[in-house]
Order: C-alpha cells, then sequence, then structure tokens
C-alpha cells in the first residue's frame, strides 16, 4: 500500500485497542487473587503456581508481540491485534491447562494467522474456540485446585462479584459491567452490540427457564463467560456488521442462540453462538441498508404529501 | 436532522487579529475569452469595464496575456495590467447618504446589472414579512473570512440590514454569531442597541451550522425567510450605497505549514503566488500543500498560475504529514457522522454513487476515518481507487 499524505490535522485516531490493554487490569489482578493468591492461602498450591493466572496472558502477549518481530513484519494495528488476542485467550483458557502445550498451541496458532488472512471470522473466536475444545470432552475442568478440594457452591453475590467458576481472569462480572461503561465512551466500541447481548441473553433465558425449568434462573443468568466474551469477543471491530440496526440484529441473534446453546455447553455457549452470527454479517448489514432506504423513501413521501 | 458535530482543532494555528490589505499588486490577471483581442499598452482606469463580466480593480497598462488556472479550471487565458499605482477611476459616482433611499426594486436591478446575480435573485425571490438573518459564521476550520468581515464593516453591515428590514417589513431581523468568536460578540453588544429591531443569536460551534438547510431547523424558522452572509451584505452596500463595483475579496491564510496566519484583503486577480510571497513566512524545512477553500469542502491544488478569483475564500498551507492508508476496519463512523444520512462505505465497497445520491461534499467521512480514506476524492470521481492504493 503506498503512504500517502494526510490532510486533516486532527484525523480520528484508532485507540481502541489501547484502551482493551487498560480495561483488562482489574481482570487481570483479579485474576491473580482468586487463582493464585486464594489457593495459596489455602495451601493447595505452592508458591510458584500461584503466578499461574498471570502467566497465560503474558505468554499469549509475548508470543504474540514476538511471531511479528521475527517474521520482521513491520509493526502496525495487525500486529498489536496479535497481543491482545494472546492477552484475551490467556484470560479465558481454564487455570489448569498444560502451561507448555498451550505455549506451543499458541505459537502455532499465531502463526497460521499471520500468513493466512482470515476475512470472514475473527481470528480471536477461532482462538477461543482451539482452546477450550477439551473442556467439552472434560479433559480439562473450569475449576482451580481450592474449588476442586473444597467443593464449594457460591451465593448469587459470589458470583457476581468474581467467585465463580470460569477461565482465568474473566469471572468477575461486575468488573465487566464497569469495562462495559467504560468502553461504551469509547467513540469506536460497538456498544449497541454488547448491549443487545446482554438485553436479548437475559430475555431469552428467563423465557426458557420459564418454558424448560431447570435448577437456578439467577446461576443461568450470572454465567461471567457469556458476560465477558459479548463485551470484549462478539464486539471485535472488523467482524461485526457496521450499520446501526445491523449490531443490534446481529446482538440479538447471538443472545438467543448463548441462551439455547448455554444449556448444554455453559462455558463454550456464546462463542459457538458468535460463531454462527459470524457467516450472517454481511446479511445484516444488507439488510439494515434496505431497512434505512425504505425509511428514507417514506420520509420523502411524508415531506411529498406535506408541501 | 441528525446532531451536528464540533471539528477538532489545532489552536495553535492563530490569525493576526487585524485584517492586511493588499492594495497594491504589481500585476493583475483577469480572465478573458479566448477570442478577445488585446491592444498592447492600452490604459486602463479602475473599475473600468474590460469584458463582459470583468472590471479592472486597478489603474495601469494592459502588458500581454498569460495562461493562468483558477479554481475551477485550468489554464484560462488572463490579461495582463501593470499596476501604475495611480488609482484613476474611469467615472466617480457621489455615494448615497444612506440605502434607505433606494427602493428594493432598484436595489435588485442595480445588483443584476453589476453581475451580482445571487443575491439578487435571493433578495428577488424573499416575499415581505419574511425573517431575516445575517449568518455571521465560518464553517471551515482555520477559516474566518465572515468573522473578520463582520468585525471590519460591522457599522455598514446593520445599517444595510436595518435598511432590507425596513423594505421586507421583515417579522424578524436577527445576527447569528458563533459562541467563540468573542470580539463579534462585543462588537455586535455595543452596536446593536442603536436597532433596536435586530436581534443577537450565539450559536455553538458546530460544523455544518452555517449552511441554511442546517440552520434552518436548527433555528426553528418557518418560511419566508431570507439568509445573508456579511461578504453579501458589504457587496450590497458597496454597489448601493457607494455606488462603486466589489472588485475585492477577503482571503484567510492559515494553516500550520506558515508562521503568520493571516487575514488578507487582496484584489480580484493578484496571482496566488505573489500574495503569498509578499505577506506568508512559510516555516523553515517544511513541506507544505496548499488547501484551496478550506480542508473540509476545498481541494488541493499547485498555486504556481493559481489567480485570486471571485469564488476564492481561503488558501490554508498545511504541512505535509504521511500516513499509511489502511483497510477498512469496518467501524461505521462514516455512515454515524454522515449528516444527510449517506452511506460512503457501501459507495465505496459497490463503487454505486446510488447510496450517496444526497452527499453534500461536507467531508466529514474523511475527517472521521480511523483508516485513513479519502472517501471525499474517491466517490466525486477526483481519484481512482488506483491511484489512492
Amino acid at each position: 500500500m503506498k503512504k500517502k499524505y494526510i490532510k486533516f490535522l486532527f484525523n480520528s485516531e484508532y485507540s481502541y485497542q489501547n484502551i482493551l490493554f487498560i480495561a483488562f487490569i482489574p481482570f487481570l489482578l483479579y485474576g491473580f487473587y482468586k487463582n493464585g493468591i486464594l489457593p495459596y492461602l489455602n495451601q493447595n498450591i505452592s508458591i510458584l503456581e500461584m503466578f499461574r493466572p498471570i502467566l497465560f496472558p503474558s505468554i499469549g502477549i509475548g508470543i504474540g508481540l514476538m511471531i511479528p518481530f521475527f517474521l520482521k513484519k513491520k509493526s502496525n494495528k495487525k500486529n498489536i491485534n496479535l497481543a491482545l488476542y494472546g492477552e484475551i485467550i490467556g484470560m479465558i483458557i481454564p487455570i489448569e491447562s498444560n502451561i507448555i502445550l498451550t505455549t506451543i498451541i499458541f505459537f502455532l496458532f499465531f502463526l497460521l494467522i499471520s500468513f493466512k488472512n482470515i476475512k470472514k471470522i475473527s481470528p480471536l473466536l477461532l482462538g477461543c474456540i482451539l482452546f477450550l475444545i477439551p473442556t467439552i470432552f472434560g479433559k480439562i475442568s473450569f475449576e482451580n485446585k481450592s474449588e476442586i478440594a473444597a467443593q464449594t457452591i457460591y451465593s448469587v453475590s459470589d458470583l457476581f462479584f468474581g467467585r465463580n467458576i470460569g477461565g482465568t481472569c474473566n469471572t468477575n462480572i461486575f468488573f465487566s459491567l464497569l469495562a462495559l461503561l467504560f468502553l461504551s465512551m469509547d467513540y469506536y466500541y460497538k456498544k449497541e452490540i454488547a448491549f443487545s447481548i446482554l438485553g436479548s441473553y437475559l430475555i431469552a433465558t428467563i423465557c426458557f427457564e420459564f418454558l424448560f425449568p431447570t435448577t437456578d434462573l439467577l446461576r443461568s443468568i450470572l454465567n461471567s463467560t457469556s458476560i465477558f466474551a459479548s463485551i470484549f469477543i462478539a464486539t471485535e471491530m472488523e467482524y461485526t456488521p457496521y450499520m446501526e440496526k445491523g449490531k443490534i440484529m446481529y446482538g440479538i441473534s447471538i443472545g438467543i442462540l448463548t441462551s439455547i446453546i448455554n444449556r448444554v455447553l455453559p462455558f463454550l455457549g456464546i462463542y459457538i453462538a458468535i460463531f454462527l452470527t459470524s457467516f450472517l454479517t454481511n446479511f445484516f448489514d444488507n439488510f439494515a441498508i434496505q431497512l434505512e432506504k425504505n425509511d428514507n423513501f417514506c420520509r420523502m413521501k411524508e415531506n411529498k404529501k406535506k408541501n | 436532522m441528525k446532531k451536528l458535530v464540533t471539528l477538532k482543532k489545532d489552536y495553535s494555528i492563530k490569525l493576526n487579529s487585524r485584517m492586511t490589505k493588499d492594495q497594491t499588486p504589481k500585476y493583475i490577471y483577469l480572465p478573458i475569452d479566448e477570442k478577445a483581442k488585446i491592444k498592447s499598452d492600452f490604459l486602463i482606469k479602475k473599475e473600468q469595464r474590460i469584458t463582459k463580466n470583468r472590471i479592472s480593480p486597478v489603474s495601469g497598462r494592459l502588458v500581454g496575456s498569460k495562461f493562468c488556472d483558477t479554481i475551477n479550471e485550468k489554464a484560462v487565458k488572463c490579461f495582463v495590467i501593470l499596476n501604475d499605482y495611480k488609482e484613476t477611476y474611469q467615472k466617480r459616482v457621489a455615494s448615497l447618504k444612506n440605502i434607505t433611499e433606494v427602493s428594493l426594486e432598484k436595489i435588485i436591478i442595480e445588483l443584476k446589472q453589476q453581475n451580482e446575480t445571487e443575491i439578487s435573485e435571493k433578495l428577488k425571490q424573499c416575499k415581505k414579512g419574511c425573517t431575516i438573518i445575517l449568518n455571521g459564521m465560518d464553517d471551515e476550520p482555520y477559516v474566518a473570512n465572515e468573522i473578520f468581515l463582520s468585525k471590519e464593516y460591522s457599522f455598514e453591515i446593520l445599517e444595510t440590514l436595518d435598511a432590507l428590514r425596513e423594505k421586507f417589513q421583515a417579522s424578524s431581523t436577527k445576527v447569528i454569531i458563533k459562541c467563540n468568536d468573542r470580539d463579534n460578540i462585543e462588537n455586535f453588544e455595543n452596536q446593536i442597541g442603536t436597532y433596536t429591531e435586530i436581534e443577537l443569536s450565539i450559536l455553538p460551534d458546530y460544523y455544518l451550522l452555517a449552511e441554511e438547510t442546517f440552520l434552518i431547523p436548527y433555528l426553528n424558522i418557518i418560511e419566508p425567510y431570507l439568509i445573508l452572509k456579511p461578504s453579501e451584505i458589504k457587496t450590497i452596500f458597496t454597489i448601493i450605497q457607494k455606488k462603486r463595483h466589489d472588485t475585492e475579496v477577503i482571503l484567510t491564510i492559515s494553516g500550520n505549514g506558515i508562521e503568520n496566519p493571516q487575514v488578507i484583503k487582496s484584489k480580484i486577480g493578484v496571482m496566488v503566488s505573489d500574495l503569498l510571497n509578499q505577506y506568508i513566512k512559510i516555516k523553515k524545512n517544511t513541506e507544505v500543500i496548499y488547501w484551496i477553500n478550506g480542508l473540509m469542502k476545498g481541494k488541493e491544488m499547485d498555486i504556481t498560475n493559481l489567480i485570486v478569483t471571485k469564488k476564492m475564500q481561503s488558501i490554508l498551507i498545511m504541512k505535509k504529514e504521511y500516513v499509511e492508508e489502511l483497510e477498512c476496519i469496518r467501524c461505521g463512523k462514516c455512515i454515524t457522522i454522515c449528516p444527510v444520512g449517506c452511506n460512503p462505505k457501501k459507495a465505496y465497497d459497490t463503487k454505486n454513487k446510488k447510496y450517496i445520491l444526497n452527499c453534500i461534499h461536507c467531508g466529514l467521512c474523511s475527517y472521521i476515518c480511523p483508516s485513513k480514506k479519502d472517501f471525499q476524492k474517491i466517490l466525486s470521481g477526483e481519484k481512482n481507487e488506483e491511484e489512492v492504493y
């Protein structure tokens, strides 16, 4: 691509990635406390194992930064994306994942996506699904050693404030909602998607619970994995609709699908829902454009009548 | 109406508070028809009509012809007049005491005779009992033509506005100024007391608010209305009351590539490069580009043979800053920001202009794009996709 000069003195800068790195800091600290310090204090893990929750995101960021450097690619936003992908994947994987295996998969996965340009589906989403597949077959548990040992049952407030079963650093719903508010202030964050997923997920879960009652409604709603992914993964800029109505339709369909799939796979439902809906991104955009056209046409008719 | 936005500006670009007057250019270049014959050494007096549309702004000697560029056309044949600095007028008519002495019909005819058809049409179409608005706002960032004109000629502007109010029996008359234009707020607040029927309205600094399509819904004004700019009022004043021809333009020469941004009152037909050489200091070791008529709606031009015409409003001299144009990240901000509901992204992808039929070329889509895509140039057909990449 040729370089061209910029005419605007203050052209808008895309700073969304930097803001995400800031938004993740509280999650990392809480993950370190819940999956590191607490099990250590309960004498379930050694002092070295205490740093496991921070190790996974660090490995992700490190490999994400290292690969473009070794491939001698110019530093641009896409390369920073790899580090961001590494951090997010490192935050959602189970705490008991094998460190060496995770490092190898990270390395191979990033190598693959830096060579192959995936256009339709987000590489981040593919990465999340890839790392979470072992949990479907029950090979890895989402519980940390302390939770396995004590067989704890968490209260609703515990679930809300982070003492919840989930990935390494993504269990705190309170922080997720705070991050949503913080990100909503960013001009480029697609907040419509996050809000419509959360809204439709809430309504759909309540509806399904009434139709097919299971165990606990509040526990199904307070699914930290779904909330975290709807705020950070489903809103990824390049692989989501750009029209306002398209974003809302996209969010609603993810929310409904998640509430259905979560009944079978509670920790993977949202990722599968995003994966399936990703194929309809262009359809939602085109549909929204058509709707807007009809709106404009109606408005023109009204104006003509007035005149 | 969609929500309008405030543009981010570089507040280090500060215009000189006084208007510079360029009254003594050495050469004047006036565009003429290709077939027009030139008699060398022909003496021309000030305000002498050379062709139907061209009036000489200086007195002097016709020394030949040259091909020059204007904003709309390239390589236009021009008369070259060498200024003798004597300012000898062809005929001098005594100015009127007051504009109120002239009837509205006469004003319209007089303006039409002086080729000010746009203003005369505006006055002709306006009905009695209308709302008269003096729009003293500039839309383009770093451009302050109307602001400086209002400041310099506030007395004449208010007098003419009051006369028009009387002639149209206007239901209300408003002077509109942007909230960051402190000088004019103070200036008009001091003078408006004499004209009890004229109101002063201060509006926020939104981009495009100076445009009629956005100003009228914003002010909730019902038809009929008449919107005039200070430059138009000044033209009416010069032609009707002073009985003179309007041969000068106000030009803002600004930008981050120069040391002394300023507003210059220049004669029509002056070579832009001469004007810049005389009054403007370009920053040392700076590669610059020239934007004519603003960063948002204007275009980049080569100024080597460019002459000042009536339609020229500003020359922005900006530092050349290289950036990489990236692939679209589907943020959709170009659609959200568009004030008329166009879809630049879809038009760009499909190369179909049906998605930008209402486009007013405001430049907001290019301004907001984080991937630095120049939608404006591509969609207007000024640049091909191949040229951009």
